[in-house]
């Protein structure tokens, strides 16, 4: 699974400094698509934790994150003097669902597990339970 | 982390090194690009009393056109091999490979040499020097010797080289008329190690047929795994549809890779066909394009 471009859009409240926030939620969606793509705890049958280390806990790096297109809509909040929104981590709340849905539109399947590894997307391909 | 203590050694010469390697036996290393030792290294997970650093030694760079092939210098940095004219044009799947190796920063630093010596299995260099029948030249005490690449990688990281041997030189041979070739691989991150991947050489006569086939997988198993069966399927076949099919087949059914936390070994089997497909048919439409 491939990534060509992502897009998010975000009600932020009032930006304050909105070359800060779109980096925050562009850096939200990279660390949603390592967690949609890449990042798996992996454990044996003893329990022991496999990924320890960066060489098999994968994350994207920068060139392994598409172009990310950030849209902020400004509502301000009335519960604060500022007007202002948390902003940051919803650019990773929604990645992995919006992956499983592109996902499941593109094969018509549904997608019930992450990260969408390539075996696991080859055994929903061959109708098997995802490993 | 840090490394545990070492002593380290600068050999100048290829006598020097391999004296040096006589002297400590079993506790020495060689240091080539360092790519994969040092961080094996600062893991611990090798603890050698002493390093040779071949770095400063001279005349093991080279890429040479000879009889008609190439013959390249062990310490080659893989930066070099995907630059040079002369392996884009005699070793086009050299070319392809080292590109695959690492990320740039790592091909600047890695060698030719260091690649095969190392013997990854999941390694891009060692099946391609298997695909292309290279010859590898080894110096020990008693002198050089030539070893076929395909004797040459004996199990997961181990090799056909004696203790105090090193490798010094790999001899190409010169490309058949009517050769193409592909190397392709699957991996979770460009860069990244292959979960499986593919080295085709396919030489096409004049009508299309398929006379020779050499199709050797990384990340199959503990050595470069030679697809025999599905070579076989191409062989006095014209690259198509059906042919292609029976190769895939042929090579899932041959292969015996292992699972690891990346990749089962039957994920590795059914993708290993698919490579088949793609790498062959590339091939063979290079080979093609070459003899028109």
């Amino acid at each position: 699974v491939t990534p060509r471009r992502y897009a998010i859009v975000a009600d932020v409240g009032r930006a304050i400094n909105p070359t800060i926030v779109e980096g925050q939620l562009a850096g939200g969606v990279a660390h949603g698509l390592g967690g949609s793509l890449l990042e798996e705890l992996v454990y044996d049958a003893h329990g022991q934790l496999l990924t320890t280390t960066f060489m098999d806990y994968l994350v994207p790096g920068s060139a392994d994150v598409p172009p990310i297109d950030v849209t902020l809509v400004e509502a301000p909040a009335p519960s604060n003097p500022l007007g202002v929104k948390g902003a940051g981590e919803a650019g990773t709340s929604g990645t992995g669902a919006a992956l499983a849905n592109a996902v499941a539109h593109a094969l018509g399947l549904p997608v019930t597990t992450l990260p969408l590894s390539p075996a696991r997307v080859l055994a929903m391909l061959a109708g098997e339970t995802p490993p | 982390v840090k490394p545990a203590p070492f002593e380290y050694f600068e050999a100048t010469s290829v006598e020097e090194a391999v004296g040096l390697l006589a002297e400590h036996g079993d506790g020495a290393k060689l240091l080539a690009g360092g790519q994969s030792l040092v961080p094996l290294l600062a893991f611990r997970l090798v603890r050698p009393a002493c390093l040779v650093d071949l770095n400063r030694i001279g005349g093991l760079a080279a890429v040479e056109a000879r009889d008609g092939g190439l013959a390249i210098g062990a310490m080659t940095r893989q930066r070099t091999l995907e630059r040079s004219e002369l392996v884009r044009a005699r070793a086009p799947l050299l070319h392809e490979a080292v590109r695959l190796v690492g990320h740039p920063q790592i091909r600047t630093r890695g060698t030719l040499g260091g690649s095969l010596a190392h013997a990854d299995p999941a390694a891009e260099l060692p099946a391609v020097v298997t695909a292309l029948d290279a010859t590898l030249v080894a110096q020990g005490p008693a002198g050089r010797r030539e070893l076929a690449a395909r004797d040459f990688f004996r199990s997961y990281l181990t090799t056909a080289l004696a203790p105090a041997e090193v490798l010094v030189e790999v001899r190409l041979p010169a490309a058949s008329p009517g050769a193409g070739t592909a190397c392709l691989e699957v991996s979770r991150r460009p860069g990244d190690f292959a979960l499986v991947g593919l080295a085709a050489v396919v030489t096409l006569d004049g009508g299309g047929v398929c006379r020779q086939a050499r199709l050797v997988f990384f990340g199959a198993g503990p050595v470069p795994a030679v697809a025999a069966g599905a070579a076989r399927e191409l062989v006095g076949r014209p690259i198509g549809e059906e042919t292609l099919a029976r190769a895939a087949a042929a090579a899932s059914e041959e292969l015996s890779p292992d699972s690891d936390i990346h990749a089962s070994a039957d994920y590795r089997r059914r993708v290993g066909g698919a490579l088949v497909r793609r790498a062959v048919s590339i091939a063979a439409a290079r080979a093609g394009a070459g003899a028109a």
